[in-house]
């Protein structure tokens, strides 16, 4: 969904930055920088670091931007949860997205 | 404390805890928030709290708090164990919705939310008999994929879709890639990969 969503507006995207911490995202992804550092936090249960990436965040995005991304984080650990807990994982179709990311799929 | 949130979360979050406290279709109430509790306990690396849970059914709720990626051994197991694959499934489900929850809570600094007293009832019992394995480890209306994932017990496939659309998108939303709900449909979806990229979950 977010080559897709990408594509469709027309912001580029590098999706190596969802692996790699020193990629930038890329124009597509303002505050990109800021989004990977509260998900990384929240889903790392980070007590030390979630404070002041949520502050950056909300000062890059707004309120309202960093409780979204946090709700979004929440959403996906509920939905990874659920996909491996039924035992699906990702369709051979995924294996070009999963090289542009530069990860290999199990 | 957190940020103050809008009406769109604190409704969503009062009807997840409502759900939670309720019999559902294979657990009783007071099961259903031992499940939960255990499940919160074990993502924290406290010790899982006494109830009346079976020994499977508190494995179960540890081990997908934990380390969801479980396998066909692990589910006979649990089968073995007493937790037939549609108690599983419900299970499942309220494991995934508090780790979404106290995932959010946490994110915004807020204080966990307050596991609600167990209402009294009895599970309904309502069977699927046209949900069968089709692919996945449990049985599914359908192909497995999200939609579909809980359909063995659609009360669960219906909270799921509810706490979805709450935290993100509703299944209306989703085809809308130019969508601003907050941040942008790009931002959003950078951040859904980069969870899932953590949770190791390739799906």
């Amino acid at each position: 969904m977010l080559r897709a969503s990408a594509d469709a507006t027309d912001q580029p995207v590098d999706l190596a930055a969802i692996r790699d911490e020193s990629i930038d995202p890329g124009p597509g992804v303002r505050a990109g920088r800021e989004l990977r550092n509260l998900t990384d936090a929240i889903v790392l249960r980070d007590t030390d670091e979630r404070p002041a990436a949520f502050a950056e965040l909300v000062d890059a995005v707004g309120p309202a931007g960093a409780v979204r991304a946090a709700a979004v984080v929440g959403n996906f650990e509920m939905m990874n949860r659920l996909m491996d807990g039924i035992g699906v994982g990702a369709g051979p179709e995924m294996a070009t997205i999963a090289a542009d990311i530069g990860v290999t799929l199990p | 404390m957190g940020p103050l949130l809008d009406a769109t979360y604190t409704d969503g979050l009062d009807r997840e805890r409502t759900r939670m406290a309720a019999p559902g279709t294979w657990w009783t109430g007071a099961e259903r928030v031992a499940i939960v509790a255990t499940a919160r306990a074990a993502r924290e690396g406290r010790a899982v709290p006494s109830s009346s849970l079976t020994s499977a059914a508190v494995e179960a709720a540890r081990r997908l708090a934990v380390d969801p990626h479980v396998d066909q051994p692990w589910i006979d197991d649990l089968v073995q164990g007493g937790v037939d694959l549609f108690s599983y499934v419900e299970l499942l489900a309220l494991v995934t919705r508090i780790s979404a929850v106290d995932s959010f809570f946490f994110g915004i600094g807020a204080h966990p939310l307050v596991l609600p007293t167990p209402a009294p009832g009895r599970p309904t019992g309502k069977s699927v008999p046209e949900a069968e394995i089709q692919g996945a480890l449990v049985p599914t209306v359908g192909v497995p994929f999200p939609p579909t994932a809980l359909t063995a017990v659609p009360p669960e496939a219906e909270a799921l879709g509810d706490l979805h659309t709450v935290l993100y998108l509703s299944m209306l939303e989703m085809g809308d890639l130019h969508i601003v709900k907050d941040l942008t449909r790009v931002q959003i979806e950078f951040i859904a990969a980069r969870t899932s990229l953590l949770n190791d979950c390739f799906y």
